[in-house]
């Protein structure tokens, strides 16, 4: 008896298994057909984010123009302890070119040693190392410049309105979400009657975020505006300032061009989103990974601007073409 | 059935309750073997495998104690963690570099785990407060000082000699990393298997009363099993600022699940009194082996959890079956 149920539970963890080794027919059967076709794999910085999601579609915009295949796997946290085991393994698979958004600028450094050393080329993306001379090139947005966007639209937003101003950020030690802060901060220091805050870290936490939002409520009673730097924060900002019954006196620009970020914009709970261009970042990486496979010179850094959307220019083609999505654009 | 009977106690004195689990892992390892063994049955990709299975061996071998006696151990993730910083600002205010700093690093990274694990053992036998809420308490208080004394930042300034032995370096070809794991896992499974120690061990999760009539110490006992649990946690926070270079923060967030979900696909019952160490590495192994596998198989990552969701509730299911059968027999 004992045998026969281990039996039926041994073959439910294989029927598992093997369900999930079927849930990908495609595999990849049809690599190898040009000369000049690449297996290039990318692997992003968390998983089912659609900022990620634009960079892939650029990846693979590129690559389909040599018939070049690309396989993403992403950590389920943005965390060097779950992408790590992932490279392992992909390296494992000998890829032409790894294309990654490291998330830890010293921990993906020996991991990425390993696949230089086995003749796989490297890219980084959005993210970098603090000593990326092992890449081919390094393709990121600038941050500082987008901070800096981010604190004009909102002095202009504000209309002369004075009061405090604060940010909440992601977590300390993450250079971008660092770098907004800082453009915005230096964005800020020019505008008349605004008093900057200062900066608070959420820790990716909604719950936290808002906690954050509601004290300074408590103690800056003239509190006009909040930069957020990261989607959660901008939903924590939005519920505390909702539960306080404020949201019509502060005026929120945030970091999200994901779709709950576009839907907070058409909303009107958020004034503004800074759109980063992913899209560019992953067409920028995959041309210097495809020219590094085959020998043309290679731009060792490339750096990607940003445009702010509002309800007024949300529709535009200029905009919309950068909104963070994981269905392509049509090519 | 006596002659069945009595070849399956014979194998179940080899591998305790672990039988099932390991015909499953030799049956994933093979099913991956066979889908693309140029790339899956390399020595350098199983032995990635095991690197990436080496922190959590080391925290599974302090739970499998802790849950043969009947408690559970939900801190570790965090004072991982904080054992981590705690050693990096030590080893920075010794100036960072040398042998002297990485050396003090060790030592103060597992007293730094073993003080939780005092903490732990002393609320849960003084104060009587059940094991899943004071160790849970103790995984927010450990995470949350750790980010006081970093203010958030991870550290990153570790020594060299530190990073190029336990962090990457290799003995005759072995990770230094793996064979520490594997070293833990022998000690403690010995200690667990032959020692009197370990015979206490079990006498407390089968019947914690019965162990104290027969003169055990229960609460003494209790406290060292939460502080060699604790220890070792701290073992794993120098291993993992030394593998990383980094004291990853928000990267161990889940790890007290993963170690908890390994010791009982490993065939440790929830209940006490039942478990081997063996089980507990091939119920380690299991996740590992899965999560590089999928990926080389061209399969996204997440199966890894879906599967090994499956395999933890036939594990369970198995090990009820067992407890059936003997309380049957």
């Amino acid at each position: 008896m004992r045998h026969i149920r281990f039996g039926a539970a041994a073959a439910a963890t294989l029927l598992a298994l093997s369900l999930a080794a079927c849930g990908d027919g495609s595999g990849d059967g049809g690599t190898g057909s040009a000369g000049d076709s690449f297996d290039i794999a990318f692997i992003p910085g968390v998983a089912n984010d659609a900022y990620y999601g634009s960079v892939a579609c650029g990846i693979q915009a590129v690559a389909a123009k040599s018939g070049s295949t690309v396989e993403t796997q992403a950590p389920k946290s943005f965390s060097p302890t779950d992408q790590i085991p992932i490279l392992q393994a992909v390296i494992a698979k000998k890829p032409d070119v790894i294309i990654i958004a490291p998330t830890d600028s010293k921990a993906l450094y020996a991991p990425l040693r390993q696949a230089t050393s086995q003749g796989i080329k490297v890219v980084l993306v959005d993210t970098t190392l603090e000593d990326p001379s092992l890449a081919e090139a390094e393709v990121s947005s600038d941050n500082v410049e987008a901070g800096k966007v981010a604190a004009q639209k909102l002095v202009e937003l504000l209309g002369g309105r004075s009061g405090s101003v604060l940010t909440v950020n992601l977590s300390a030690g993450v250079t971008t979400t660092d770098d907004r802060e800082k453009g915005f901060a230096e964005g800020l220091a020019s505008a008349p009657g605004l008093k900057y805050l200062g900066q608070q870290f959420s820790n990716n936490s909604v719950q936290t975020a808002a906690s954050i939002v509601s004290a300074t409520l408590a103690a800056n009673a003239d509190l006009t505006g909040i930069f957020s730097t990261a989607a959660f924060n901008t939903e924590g900002a939005v519920a505390a300032l909702r539960s306080a019954n404020a949201a019509s006196r502060v005026t929120i620009v945030g970091f999200n061009a994901n779709p709950p970020g576009v839907q907070q914009i058409e909303d009107g709970t958020v004034a503004a989103q800074v759109v980063l261009k992913p899209y560019d970042e992953g067409v920028a990486a995959a041309e210097q990974a495809i020219n590094a496979l085959t020998g043309e010179p290679v731009t060792k850094q490339i750096s990607t601007g940003a445009v702010v959307a509002t309800k007024d220019n949300l529709q535009t083609p200029e905009v919309q073409k950068y909104l963070y999505s994981f269905d392509c654009p049509a090519a | 059935m006596s002659a069945r009977a009595s070849t399956g106690r014979r194998r179940r004195a080899l591998l305790g309750s672990a039988t099932d689990i390991t015909a499953i892992l030799l049956v994933i390892v093979a099913l991956f073997a066979i889908l693309d063994f140029d790339a899956f049955f390399t020595t350098a990709n199983l032995t990635n495998v095991l690197i990436s299975a080496s922190l959590l061996i080391v925290m599974a071998v302090g739970a499998t104690f802790v849950l043969v006696t009947g408690g559970v151990d939900l801190s570790v993730g965090s004072v991982l963690v904080f054992s981590g910083v705690v050693a990096g600002e030590v080893m920075k205010a010794m100036g960072g570099q040398g042998w002297g700093a990485a050396l003090v690093g060790v030592a103060v990274s597992m007293a730094a785990g073993a003080a939780w694990g005092v903490v732990n053992g002393l609320v849960v036998t003084k104060l009587r407060v059940p094991p899943l809420i004071a160790t849970l308490g103790s995984f927010g208080a450990a995470q949350g000082l750790a980010q006081v004394i970093t203010n958030g930042n991870d550290l990153k300034d570790i020594p060299y000699e530190l990073v190029d032995t336990l962090g990457v370096g290799r003995v005759a070809g072995v990770p230094w990393l793996v064979v520490v794991a594997l070293a833990v896992a022998l000690a403690g499974g010995l200690v667990l298997a032959v020692t009197r120690y370990g015979r206490r061990t079990y006498a407390i999760g089968s019947n914690a009363e019965a162990a104290r009539r027969a003169g055990v110490s229960v609460d003494r006992h209790l406290v060292s099993v939460y502080t060699m649990a604790g220890l070792l946690a701290g073992l794993a926070g120098i291993m993992s600022y030394a593998q990383f270079g980094s004291t990853t923060l928000s990267g161990h967030a889940t790890d007290n699940l993963a170690v908890i979900a390994a010791v009982v696909i490993g065939g440790t019952s929830l209940f006490g009194g039942v478990g081997t160490m063996f089980g507990t590495l091939v119920g380690t192994m299991i996740p590992a082996v899965l999560a590089n596998g999928l990926v080389i198989v061209g399969l996204n990552s997440f199966w890894r959890d879906f599967a090994v969701g499956v395999v933890l509730v036939a594990a369970v299911y198995l090990d009820q079956l067992r407890r059936r059968a003997r309380t049957a027999r």
